[in-house]
């Protein structure tokens, strides 16, 4: 089934590079549109290859086919899921927080959450803000400097969260993903349709705010110590750290203003955190 | 040579002092002392029938005893297997709450949901429809609608129906019960629904003032008659806090007296939930042991939530309505088999209590009423002792049997574990327990007193400490001193040698 590659494209993270190919222009384009803001040159470390036939598609890691489907919508979720594990691990030296990131002014803002935390909405709203993307999904933050990476993936919406922002629903790469007998259906936005720019510099942390869904439109900070546990809980490489980890998050929150978004409603948070960053 | 074979299905469990033993077909767990627990921890160390009788220095005919009582039986192989405790990821979606609204017409000072007339808006009929029939495919047959207050919907009725078409077995609905009339309990009674209704007092004004609603203890009872006249299944909760605690007595008479089965009247204590954080309603005597269920049902990983999910007014999926915080996903239709098949839940549902903290260590741990959301919302560690629980494993004692003034023993020079890893940040503090994986963040004071547990200060020092340090009635800080000692004590941050020696 694999046919010839036709094109290539590289994509990278730190010093960590990584090639997709495929025979499919539709599918590299498609693909461009997730982690396009990510492309790099250079050596690459790993190659993913994406064959896409008559009603039948394959996704390969080297030479072993990771994945077979029928429906070419699953192809972008399922080697997007390969192509970020890849990339969290080369980073999983640094603080990887589940959290979105955002920026303003050189200031970055972290926003740790759990999935399904709302992350992806509010983040959505603040680039709308005028916020610069970092991230919707996973804040690196560096132990040493204590600043933040930027991984601009494109944005991915759930059915629930799009319906937040209707007018992005047009400009979204739209795809369907069997999750076990239950359709899926995710939408792909490039920031800078949201008007965002994107940041391509580690920018040092000066706010760490946790969203909560429930509320009523407020903003209010928390002790630090309460903030470290916060975060331990959104870290993701704790086992691996260990007590490196627990002195990295002391020292970030040391110089950080830690506070809790209460509010289900993500344009609200965004005007709560835009009239914070301004003030 | 003969061995100690206990009888089938029964299992030995080793605390750090006692032991108790299980019987899984009787369905039963004794506590073993005495003799016999000799007999039985020789016998699980590998020594035989003839080695235990000579070491212990029995007189004929003790081992005989034994096996005429049931409990072993002597054979040529001994038979001492770990407790059956069963394998992760085998639980299935069994029961489901449904917060259809978090809005309420009363504003119970203790509302583990936060509900009030102010609430949210309500998610639409076809969402949890949706739930419904996607966790049925999941095989819930048992769901429970609550708020909020469910009756000041609309659409309950359809709800209710559709989830007896779809088949679901139990259908609940928790209700003030303030808003029932003949028309609701009618078709409540058509679609078999059970119902569960809460009520605080006996006294009008003590209801009334927990409810923060005035005549709601009259149109509950209201309630409570029209569901026993059209003979719905009613369970009752009280709920006990400081301003009912004197009150329990005559309610439960009260409730029996209306006609309600004594065998459906279930007593709780308030949860650190939602408006239930407040510490000023915790009842006098608080925390206070949960005794094990001396009988066993299905033996699972732990007692409590493996196999539920509750979905809240938001769309939030938490394991247990006690559990906020907890949240495993947002059901946004469609989504809930890769919630409840999803790594957070399967790792909440497969907390055994060999991984809790001073639970580990005792007997009665697969046979506990164990609460991890109280544990988790009171500690902020998913992994500490459920704080309602005073029983000692350390020392086998039950100190609320022993009186209430042993259920204050702390140790007079609490010691810190030096394993624990402590840092500062602006006089407050984080501490990370590297056996444990766990974190507790600490107050000023607490953090203060933190580092006074050294062994050194005794609880007289440490309060003289901080009167040096802050302006403080010296029976305030002496409370807080010996709360935040109990309480590092209840996470297992200190030390178990100096409560050992003193024990005896």
């Amino acid at each position: 089934m694999k046919g010839p590659v036709e094109y290539e494209r590289i994509y990278g993270v730190s010093n960590f590079r990584l090639a997709v190919r495929s025979n499919s222009r539709r599918f590299s384009e498609d693909f461009g549109r997730v982690f396009g803001h990510m492309e790099a040159e250079g050596d690459v470390h790993v190659v993913y290859s994406v064959v896409v036939g008559r009603g039948r598609h394959a996704l390969y890691g080297g030479d072993e086919v990771l994945y077979e489907t029928g429906e070419y919508g699953e192809l972008v979720p399922a080697l997007e899921r390969l192509v970020e594990g890849e990339m969290v691990e080369a980073l999983w030296d640094r603080l990887v927080f589940h959290a979105g990131a955002v920026a303003k002014d050189g200031i970055a803002v972290v926003l740790p959450a759990e999935s399904g935390g709302g992350k992806t909405s509010l983040v959505a709203a603040l680039l709308e803000q005028g916020f610069e993307y970092l991230s919707d999904e996973f804040a690196f933050i560096d132990p040493e400097s204590l600043r933040v990476l930027p991984f601009p993936k494109g944005l991915c919406f759930k059915e629930g969260g799009i319906e937040l922002f209707p007018h992005l629903k047009p400009k979204g790469l739209y795809v369907e993903w069997d999750m076990g007998g239950e359709m899926g259906r995710l939408w792909y936005l490039d920031p800078s349709d949201l008007g965002s720019g994107v940041s391509g510099e580690a920018k040092k942390v000066r706010y760490i705010i946790f969203p909560e869904r429930e509320g009523k439109g407020e903003i209010v900070g928390i002790s630090k110590a309460k903030a470290v546990l916060k975060l331990a809980r959104n870290l993701l490489n704790f086992d691996f750290l260990g007590r490196d980890a627990l002195d990295a998050m002391v020292e970030l929150v040391r110089g950080t203003e830690c506070l809790c978004l209460r509010t289900g409603r993500p344009q609200e948070g965004a005007s709560l955190i835009g009239s914070l960053v301004e003030g | 040579m003969k061995r100690v074979r206990l009888r089938e299905g029964c299992y030995l469990v080793k605390g750090a002092k006692n032991f108790a033993l299980y019987d899984l077909k009787k369905g039963k767990v004794y506590q073993v002392g005495g003799r016999a627990e000799e007999v039985l921890r020789l016998a699980s160390e590998g020594s035989s029938a003839e080695e235990i009788a000579s070491k212990l220095g029995l007189r004929e005919g003790f081992m005989r005893a034994l096996c005429e009582g049931g409990l072993i039986t002597l054979s040529s192989e001994g038979n001492f297997e770990p407790f059956p405790v069963p394998e992760a990821g085998q639980e299935n979606l069994e029961f489901m709450w449904l917060e259809l609204t978090s809005r309420c017409n009363l504003r119970c000072v203790h509302c583990y949901a936060g509900a009030g007339p102010d609430g949210a808006d309500d998610l639409p009929t076809e969402y949890w429809k949706g739930a419904l029939k996607e966790a049925f495919c999941l095989g819930c047959r048992q769901v429970q609608f609550t708020g909020g207050e469910a009756t000041l919907r609309d659409d309950l009725e359809d709800l209710v129906g559709f989830a007896r078409d779809l088949g679901y077995e139990f259908v609940e609905i928790f209700t003030n019960a303030t808003l029932l009339d003949e028309e609701k309990v009618e078709w409540m009674a058509g679609f078999g629904v059970n119902l569960a209704i809460s009520l605080y007092s006996y006294r009008p004004d003590v209801h009334d003032g927990i409810t923060g609603s005035k005549g709601s203890f009259h149109r509950t009872v209201e309630g409570i008659k029209l569901a026993l006249k059209k003979g719905l299944p009613l369970r009752m909760a009280i709920i006990v806090m400081k301003w009912n605690q004197e009150d329990l007595e005559g309610t439960l008479k009260f409730l029996e007296e209306l006609g309600v089965d004594p065998r459906g009247i279930g007593v709780d204590v308030v949860r650190p939930t939602g408006r239930g954080r407040d510490s000023e309603l915790v009842p006098d005597g608080y925390p206070r042991s949960t005794c094990p269920d001396f009988r066993l049902g299905k033996v699972s990983r732990n007692r409590c939530w493996p196999g539920k999910i509750a979905i809240t007014g938001q769309g939030d999926v938490v394991p247990c309505i006690f559990a906020r915080d907890l949240v495993v996903g947002r059901y946004e239709g469609g989504n809930l088999a890769e919630i409840v098949h999803g790594e957070e839940l399967g790792r909440l549902w497969g907390i055994t209590l060999d991984q809790v903290e001073v639970c580990r260590d005792c007997e009665y741990r697969y046979a506990c009423w164990d609460c991890r959301a109280i544990a988790y919302t009171t500690t902020g560690n998913l992994y500490a002792k459920d704080p309602r629980c005073t029983y000692d494993p350390y020392s086998g004692r039950w100190p609320d049997a022993e009186g209430r003034e042993q259920m204050g023993r702390i140790p007079e020079s609490p010691l810190g574990r030096d394993d624990l890893i402590f840092r500062e940040i602006d006089g407050e503090a984080v501490i990370f327990d590297p056996e444990t994986g766990s974190m507790h963040s600490l107050t000023r004071t607490a953090a203060l007193i933190w580092k006074l547990c050294d062994g050194e200060h005794r609880i007289d020092d440490i309060v003289e400490e901080i009167l040096r340090r802050f302006e403080a009635r010296p029976e305030e800080v002496r409370e807080d001193v010996e709360g935040t000692v109990r309480k590092f004590q209840a996470l297992g941050l200190l030390k178990a040698e100096p409560r050992d020696e003193r024990s005896g």
